[in-house]
């Protein structure tokens, strides 16, 4: 466990990046206007207000809430584009668009059905921003492309985690 | 006695059997040979010897590292035995991102009026950013699971 | 298919030709990951063992090639006549086995080949002709070549009595 963890902290320290809006902003600047998108952007207005909703009058009651409350209070963004035309053309059109430079590949997942998932992770500066971005496309799937710019702590992911884990049971 | 002479013999006209070369190379690796066969022995030694050398040790390690390519910085992961171990990985991964980095500067200018894609209703930006989050630790987690099935596959390949 | 119990055999096979224990890993490597990555096309192979092995040989000589080696590297050659014992002298078990290693590096390739597969390797003479593409009667042969020229070098040379 403790090998795995030096092992990405290095993968993550290898990082070098510049400054730019997030995977998807630099992805979806051409698309705009494009009607194939289904597009969502939360900013931090809204990830703000999560914290009042319980105020008024919205019950958060398993560990699964509570962990995406401390989560969203550390997220600056969370960008999501989907699409369920082209897939596989938007999927290499994506890929071709990270400029790898900026981002670092934490996960490839290929499935034999011919379905793509990657994770990517990008460093800010300083070590500062970081930004977690998945892709997934592939036969008979959506195109799905889902960023984060944030700031989380161990225990709320791993909150989270649990939760998933006790949710799934039943 | 004589019958090892015969077998002596029968080997170097090429007419033993598997078998009886495995009793030759047997016989020879006793101390006390009879001088007339002596001058065999290091041949029959030197056979059973040769048998017994090895590949170098972490062998399979080596292979798990060329088997994924496309993955060097992260190969090591592919030796994470137990899919347990590769759920804790991702979770791991997750945590040392935020971990390390905890801190955060504003986000940069876009191009894009991002806003204009923001839902009204701050329950249904919650529910999307708790679904998006659900993915995404899901997706993690299948993306190490099979990571590790893929380890099991290999290391039944490799041990049978 | 056992990768586990085949690996070593691999290993001696691919020494053999190669005389570079990091060169003959890295020619079994890539036999085990050309299996792992073929291994749902590999049921209709029939004899799985001469299979890789004869693998392994083609990519050995492939090695050979890409760094246009000879055959016996130089160094053995030289080796082998500085080693070469006055017969008067008598050699421990060891050294003598040493000196019958370096003199069996240079018989001819098919019969070394041969030698190797059956007197260490313990392979059957069917196994031989599939592993090196070679007609069961040359097996034969080169087998009984190989043997009766070690036998008359231990007859000479009489290294150890």
């Amino acid at each position: 466990m403790k090998k795995l963890f030096v092992l990405f902290a290095l993968l993550i320290a290898g990082i070098s990046a510049q400054a730019q809006a997030d995977a998807i902003d630099a992805f979806f600047k051409q698309y705009i206007d494009d009607s194939r998108f289904t597009v969502v952007y939360i900013g931090p207005r809204l990830f703000q207000m999560f914290g009042d909703m319980e105020i008024n009058g919205v019950e958060f009651d398993d560990e699964e809430d509570e962990a995406v409350l401390e989560i969203a209070k550390g997220l600056k963004g969370l960008r999501i584009l989907t699409s369920d035309q082209d897939v596989d053309e938007l999927y290499e059109e994506a890929m071709k668009k990270i400029d790898t430079s900026d981002y670092e590949l934490l996960m490839k997942v290929r499935d034999n059905d011919g379905s793509n998932l990657d994770f990517f992770i990008k460093e800010n500066g300083e070590k500062k921003v970081s930004e977690l971005f998945m892709i997934a496309g592939g036969d008979g799937e959506d195109f799905v492309m889902i960023s984060f710019v944030g700031n989380m702590s161990i225990d709320d992911v791993t909150r989270m985690a649990r939760g998933i884990k006790n949710k799934n049971r039943y | 006695m004589n019958n090892i002479s015969q077998l002596i013999e029968k080997y170097f006209q090429g007419e033993t059997s598997l078998e009886e070369e495995k009793q030759l190379k047997a016989f020879f690796q006793q101390e006390d040979i009879a001088p007339e066969w002596k001058v065999y022995q290091p041949l029959f030694m030197l056979l059973e010897l040769e048998q017994s050398q090895e590949v170098g040790r972490n062998f399979e390690d080596k292979i798990y590292q060329k088997i994924q390519p496309t993955q060097k910085k992260t190969s090591r992961l592919f030796v994470v035995r137990h899919w347990m171990g590769a759920v804790a990985a991702s979770l791991v991964l997750v945590l040392s991102i935020w971990w390390l980095y905890p801190d955060l500067s504003p986000e940069p200018a876009s191009a894009i009026n991002w806003e204009q894609y923001e839902p009204e209703d701050p329950k249904e930006a919650y529910q999307i950013t708790k679904d998006a989050l659900m993915k995404v630790s899901i997706e993690l987690n299948r993306g190490a699971m099979k990571a590790a099935q893929e380890v099991d596959a290999l290391q039944d390949f490799l041990k049978d | 298919m056992n990768v586990e119990a085949i690996k070593n055999k691999l290993f001696r096979f691919a020494m053999s030709m190669l005389r570079d224990e990091a060169e003959a890993e890295d020619v079994v490597q890539e036999v085990v990951i050309k299996l792992w990555k073929q291994r749902d096309q590999l049921d209709h192979i029939q004899n799985m063992e001469a299979w890789t092995m004869r693998l392994t040989r083609n990519l050995s000589i492939d090695k050979i090639r890409s760094k246009h080696r000879r055959f016996e590297p130089i160094d053995t050659v030289i080796d082998l006549k500085e080693s070469q014992p006055s017969p008067a002298k008598q050699l421990e078990l060891s050294d003598a086995m040493e000196h019958l290693k370096k003199w069996i590096v240079q018989l001819p390739e098919n019969q070394r080949l041969v030698f190797q597969l059956r007197d260490i390797e313990g392979m059957t003479y069917k196994e031989i002709s599939e592993t090196l593409d070679m007609p069961l009667s040359q097996v034969k042969i080169n087998l009984f070549r190989a043997r009766q020229q070690i036998r008359a070098y231990l007859l000479k040379n009489k290294l150890y009595e």
